[in-house]
């Protein structure tokens, strides 16, 4: 077994084995996307995924502490966390900001309920739509993608081509060089860390395949460009690697389906009808709210066990 | 109450008529002391603002003919003094319309601008509001020539409307021609009852929005069949409250009682569900059984007493606000169904002491609100 190959920073609590190896394998599968931000977005997409990571680390570990709870650092839960937010994130966004997200996904969403696997609710996603209620300007406008070795980035779109509603080469949305958050923009990235994903047993196929199915068939339904809808926003992103959270998504293959096809049905409704040009991180959340009751509808009976009322 | 019934119709009349005429007679002497009062403040607060954007005027009066004026403004204020006009002028911004206040001089320039109402991106949107940007229309004669704020371009681009908008009413109030009637959308028949229900359901829900009726929501969300059940027993509370209530205040209070409103609303809404209570027990056993125990629960809850004055508010037609009234306890069903949900998921949960119980419920609720604000601007969407 690999248990006494992995890693774990001080301090050094036993932690169940498996979750740190999923959380490792995850880290690994989004470092293409943060490499491509790095490509696109310069050194500072790099320093936002470091304060991110490291905030999130310290508030795990120090709500651990002070509620004299075991540590769970180790698990590197927090750290998959911090990346996904920063990913989710504007290059440019103030460091400050992005640590009151780290709070939020951390402390109020994931431990105040009891740590990982107690949350209902997918910490980054809760952060970035906090944060995209508080600070609507710093995430609504995105940096322009330009050269690795430039500093702070000094151009800025206003809108992902999602919102802009022009025409953007298809290559362009599948490389990345397009406004947007800093890891969602890289296509080929996200899927490479998807095939990592597959290859290493850690996620299923049904939910991102089905979400992303959904989401092309709706929007081509419903008149608008589908490719153009699968390539942009946060679709890949979420679908990847928020909607396919262990304890926040159903259990069962079947559940899986539904949960998909929810989010799937809710980002096109948000991205064609609301004020939000972007509708994944909503669309998620709302399919966890309801993963219970899929949970619920979907369960495996035991052989010759008696029906549960729930 | 029940014994006391039982004594006798007189008694418990004659106290609940003493009741009533001892809070009314006070609301009706406090209301007629202040009224004219409050009407005067009132008055000079709205002089003041118009003077803002428009100094150097006095007092205002104001312009009869709105029939005339060009589509997007509301009012027309002109200036006794001759100083010029205030034209109340809303235009499409990021969240629902904008409203401004444009000041425009003798000489057609504008002299000022106020923002009205601010629902825009918070930091942002506002930004238009600031005195560095909007000022930049100050001395023109046309519209044109301002930056957009990035980020909130829809909301500069209300600001410049408004300001065209108010230029070209200008033009009506200064020649005497009124503007081309544009052809205005409206809204009718099914069309207009799916707005209010999809609104109410999912953009402005009771709970999860308004959060009225925190009180049932949390504490009956625990089981689903009872989580349910109570959202039955609101939803028809809401229904026949409003059926209620709505004559009442559209052919008995009308303007001129408005202020006796809460209180009527909740003694009525009260009785008529002690009185829907009573019946049930005696003539429909089985319902009384599902809902009875909810229905004095609610009695004079916050989202029903909500309900019933909201659609008063609205000025929705009786149908309206049965369609609201439904569409407000289906919202808070849907709100119920997916916290209970939550709740059964909490059962595992191990918050710290401090959150046990309520906090950590609440904190859930939170997460739970935060989701519906992606629906925010679909009711636009899908029928704008």
């Amino acid at each position: 077994m690999e248990q006494n190959l992995v890693i774990t920073s001080s301090p050094h609590f036993r932690v169940p084995a498996t979750t740190s190896t999923i959380m490792r394998d995850v880290l690994i599968a989004l470092a293409p996307s943060l490499v491509a931000a790095m490509f696109y977005f310069g050194m500072r997409a790099l320093a936002l995924a470091a304060v991110c990571v490291a905030a999130s680390v310290i508030f795990e570990y120090l709500y651990r502490r002070l509620m004299k709870l075991p540590g769970s650092v180790g698990d590197l839960s927090a750290a998959v966390t911090g990346l996904l937010l920063a990913l989710n994130l504007p290059a440019d966004m103030p460091f400050f900001k992005a640590i009151v997200g780290c709070f939020v996904a951390i402390v109020v969403v994931k431990q105040l309920f009891g740590g990982i696997g107690k949350n209902f609710a997918n910490p980054a996603i809760v952060a970035r739509i906090v944060l995209l209620v508080s600070f609507a300007g710093n995430m609504t406008t995105w940096p322009a993608p330009g050269g690795m070795f430039r500093g702070v980035p000094d151009m800025v779109v206003g809108a992902t081509p999602l919102a802009a509603g022009t025409t953007t080469p298809y290559m362009n949305l599948f490389l990345g060089s397009i406004g947007g958050s800093m890891g969602e923009v890289c296509k080929l990235a996200l899927l490479l860390g998807f095939v990592y994903l597959l290859a290493r047993r850690v996620i299923t196929a049904t939910i991102p395949l089905t979400y992303m199915c959904t989401v092309f068939a709706l929007s081509l339904v419903l008149g608008g460009d589908p490719v153009l809808h699968l390539l942009s926003g946060g679709l890949m992103i979420g679908a990847i690697f928020m909607a396919t959270d262990y304890s926040t998504s159903p259990t069962t293959e079947r559940g899986k389906f539904i949960f998909a096809l929810g989010c799937g049905v809710l980002t096109v409704i948000f991205r064609f009808y609301s004020n939000y040009p972007e509708g994944v991180s909503f669309a998620i959340l709302i399919m966890n709210i309801v993963t219970p009751h899929i949970d619920g509808l979907t369960k495996i009976k035991a052989f010759g066990g008696v029906k549960n009322d729930g | 109450m029940m014994a006391k019934f039982r004594d006798g119709l007189v008694g418990p009349t004659v106290i609940l008529f003493l009741f009533c005429a001892v809070t009314t007679l006070v609301l009706a002497f406090t209301n007629t002391a202040t009224e004219p009062l409050i009407l005067q403040a009132r008055q000079e607060a709205a002089d003041e603002t118009r003077q803002q954007v428009l100094p150097g005027a006095d007092s205002f009066a104001e312009w009869e003919d709105a029939e005339s004026l060009p589509g997007g403004v509301e009012a027309v204020y002109e200036a006794r003094n001759g100083t010029g006009y205030v034209f109340t002028s809303a235009a499409k911004g990021y969240n629902g319309a904008v409203t401004f206040l444009i000041g425009v001089n003798r000489k057609g320039e504008v002299t000022g601008v106020n923002m009205f109402e601010d629902d825009e991106t918070p930091g942002l949107g506002a930004r238009v509001g600031e005195d560095s940007y909007k000022d930049q229309y100050v001395g023109n004669t046309d519209n044109e020539g301002v930056d957009k704020i990035q980020g909130a371009t829809l909301t500069s681009n209300a600001l410049k409307n408004a300001v065209g908008q108010a230029l070209s009413a200008y033009q009506v109030v200064t020649t005497g021609t009124p503007a081309p009637r544009e052809e205005t959308k409206t809204v009718s028949g099914l069309n207009a009852f799916l707005i209010i229900l999809v609104s109410v359901i999912l953009v402005d829900n009771y709970v999860l929005s308004k959060f009225l009726g925190i009180c049932p929501f949390l504490g009956v969300s625990k089981k689903l069949d009872s989580a349910l059940g109570m959202s039955v027993a609101v939803t028809f509370v809401m229904i026949m409250a409003t059926a209620v209530t709505w004559p009442i205040n559209n052919y008995l209070l009308g303007e001129r009682y408005a202020y006796l409103q809460t209180i009527v609303f909740i003694l009525v809404i009260a009785s008529v569900v002690q009185f829907i209570e009573v019946a049930l027990k005696k003539y429909m056993p089985a319902l009384h059984k599902a809902l009875g125990v909810y229905l004095p629960l609610i009695t004079t809850n916050c989202a029903v007493l909500g309900v019933t004055l909201l659609n008063i508010t609205e000025s929705y037609s009786f149908l309206q606000s049965i369609v609201n009234s439904l569409g407000a306890g289906l919202g808070f069903m849907l709100a119920m169904v997916l916290f209970a949900g939550v709740r059964r998921r909490m059962e595992s949960c191990a918050p710290p002491k401090s959150f046990d119980g309520i906090p950590i419920t609440l904190v859930a609720a939170s997460i739970l609100a935060v989701s519906f604000l992606g629906f925010s601007g679909v009711v636009d969407g899908l029928f704008g």
